[in-house]
């Protein structure tokens, strides 16, 4: 039903769907399609020498899976666990790894024309990871970009944690 | 006859006449009507009379709220029924004797007889007789004044006094030749090209109509940021307007004619991460998001201390930048040799001089508008 959807929209502005969840007040959407699953808070294992950004890894039904502090990612500070936490499991580039959130929203449809792109004013380079800013139901959404997340070092890193 | 006989007469003819007439539930008390409802004291036996009842006793009888204010003098007592004897005495003296069938009704046997009975009702009473009732008070329910029995003059007095309160009721119908017109509203064409087709069946929601304001909305050309060989900009080559604002307790000012739209500040105002510290973040406006500035930081971070909320956001004409302010004062026209411009703008380009009047900064705002959008790497 929902793929009807996004094939219903015309070539020139496609209709793409954003799953949204709240970080530090803020919401942020991510595309629906690197989006693979979304997990209760479980306990995650520090590993020792990781980046600051990492908070640790998961077992995923056997799998080994590396979660990001996001608030950190983005420059935000940093925030407490609670019953809403959610890890977002998200692949890009090949890659799975997984993102804690305050909370998970829902499933917005937004159409390219609705995309605005957003300033980029600082020196930090987080403000890369801003693919462009959606008004949606009396407020802003911020849609990430997961590709830019993490740099080809970066991943290489996160390989050998 | 004699006095003697003469009120006995009166007091039987009385009594026989308010027997027949008062109801088992308020018969003895004054308070009541002759069919239970409340009415003064003064007439409650004369509701029912004849006919030949005068206006003002059938009126205070009836409706306290419809007897009309007469004149004493016009106060007759004609009635061929005899009042209660406890309302006897509500017969005033002021009123002219009733006639009787057998008996020979002066004034001074009425007035006698209702002596008599006058420790019965209280000065109240009295008071309340004497006093008109205001005309056009609502009637009670089971009040009917029927005006074919009530007298010509006092009917007439009724009518003139309706028609009095009338006149001053409509002044504007007493001119019925002036006629209101609506002003003239003059509705600027467009032009075909710039008007877009919209369903007209249909209301547009509240998204379609922000988007329609964001379509329509043509910001004026920027202002050219241009400095002249009279060390001028081109803004202010002649008199022009600027405006005071109020940033973090320094005064400012801005040139009117560079500036877009002034709206609140949002509570929402959406902030960004990855930004410089000076921009506080996206603000919803008719003309889109318009990127905030935090002045303060922006001009002087070298003395912006505390955090503190912004009511303001003055947007830059042409721009989808605005500067959060505190307060905004109302507009000055000042002379361009009224300001002491700076020569050398190597360093902050943002400031064009000072206001010797007021003594404080001007900005040059389309210079600031330019600075702003080349820090925006994604512009």
């Amino acid at each position: 039903m929902a793929s009807n959807t996004a094939q219903k929209s015309t070539s020139d502005d496609p209709v793409l769907q954003w799953v949204t969840f709240r970080l530090a007040g803020e919401t942020y959407g991510v595309n629906v399609m690197q989006v693979q699953e979304v997990l209760r808070y479980t306990e995650i294992a520090p590993v020792p020498g990781a980046p600051n950004y990492v908070l640790g890894i998961i077992n995923l039904r056997g799998n080994v899976v590396t979660v990001i502090d996001t608030r950190n990612r983005f420059g935000l500070a940093s925030g407490e666990i609670t019953d809403n936490t959610r890890v977002v499991i998200i692949e890009t580039d090949g890659h799975v790894i997984g993102i804690l959130v305050d909370s998970v929203a829902e499933v917005v449809y937004l159409r390219q024309s609705e995309i605005e792109t957003a300033p980029n004013v600082g020196n930090d380079e987080s403000a890369k990871f801003i693919q462009g800013v959606c008004h949606k139901n009396d407020e802003l959404l911020i849609l990430i970009e997961l590709n830019k997340l993490l740099t080809d070092t970066e991943w290489a890193e996160l390989d050998e944690v | 006859m004699g006095n003697k006989q003469t009120e006995e007469v009166i007091t039987d003819y009385f009594s026989e006449l308010l027997s027949d007439n008062t109801d088992s539930k308020s018969t003895d008390t004054i308070d009541s009507n002759i069919d239970g409802t409340e009415k003064p004291k003064t007439t409650a036996g004369l509701e029912k009379s004849s006919p030949e009842i005068s206006i003002s006793q059938h009126k205070i009888a009836q409706n306290k709220q419809d007897a009309l204010p007469l004149p004493e003098s016009e106060i007759k007592v004609e009635t061929t029924i005899a009042p209660k004897p406890s309302l006897a005495k509500e017969v005033h003296h002021e009123r002219a004797p009733r006639p009787y069938d057998s008996v020979t009704n002066t004034k001074e046997n009425v007035t006698d007889s209702h002596q008599k009975n006058s420790d019965i009702i209280s000065d109240e009473t009295k008071t309340k007789l004497v006093e008109p009732k205001p005309l056009g008070a609502p009637k009670t329910k089971d009040v009917k004044i029927d005006n074919d029995k009530l007298p010509a003059i006092a009917y007439e007095q009724h009518k003139q006094r309706l028609e009095k309160m009338l006149m001053q009721v409509s002044p504007a119908e007493a001119n019925p030749q002036t006629k209101i017109t609506a002003p003239e509203v003059i509705v600027p064409v467009k032009p075909e090209s710039e008007t877009k087709s919209q369903p007209t069946s249909k209301p547009l929601t509240e998204d379609q109509q922000v988007e329609q304001i964001q379509t329509d909305y043509q910001p004026l050309p920027t202002l050219s940021s241009e400095w002249l060989e009279n060390g001028r900009p081109n803004w202010a080559q002649d008199k022009f307007d600027i405006l005071l604002i109020e940033v973090n307790g320094l005064q400012l000012a801005v040139p009117l004619v560079a500036l877009g739209q002034i709206q609140k500040m949002d509570e929402n105002l959406t902030p960004l991460f990855g930004q410089s510290d000076w921009f506080m973040g996206l603000q919803k406006s008719p003309a889109g998001n318009i990127k905030t500035v935090n002045t303060a930081k922006f001009v002087m971070p070298e003395r912006y201390k505390n955090e503190h909320d912004y009511k303001f956001v003055v947007s830059i004409n042409g721009l989808n930048w605005g500067l959060a302010v505190d307060r905004i004062h109302q507009p000055i026209a000042i002379d361009p040799d009224s300001i002491r411009w700076r020569v050398n703008r190597s360093s902050r380009p943002w400031m064009a001089g000072m206001v010797k009047d007021h003594m404080c900064v001007l900005l040059d705002i389309p210079s600031m508008g330019e600075l702003l959008q080349q820090q925006d790497k994604n512009h």
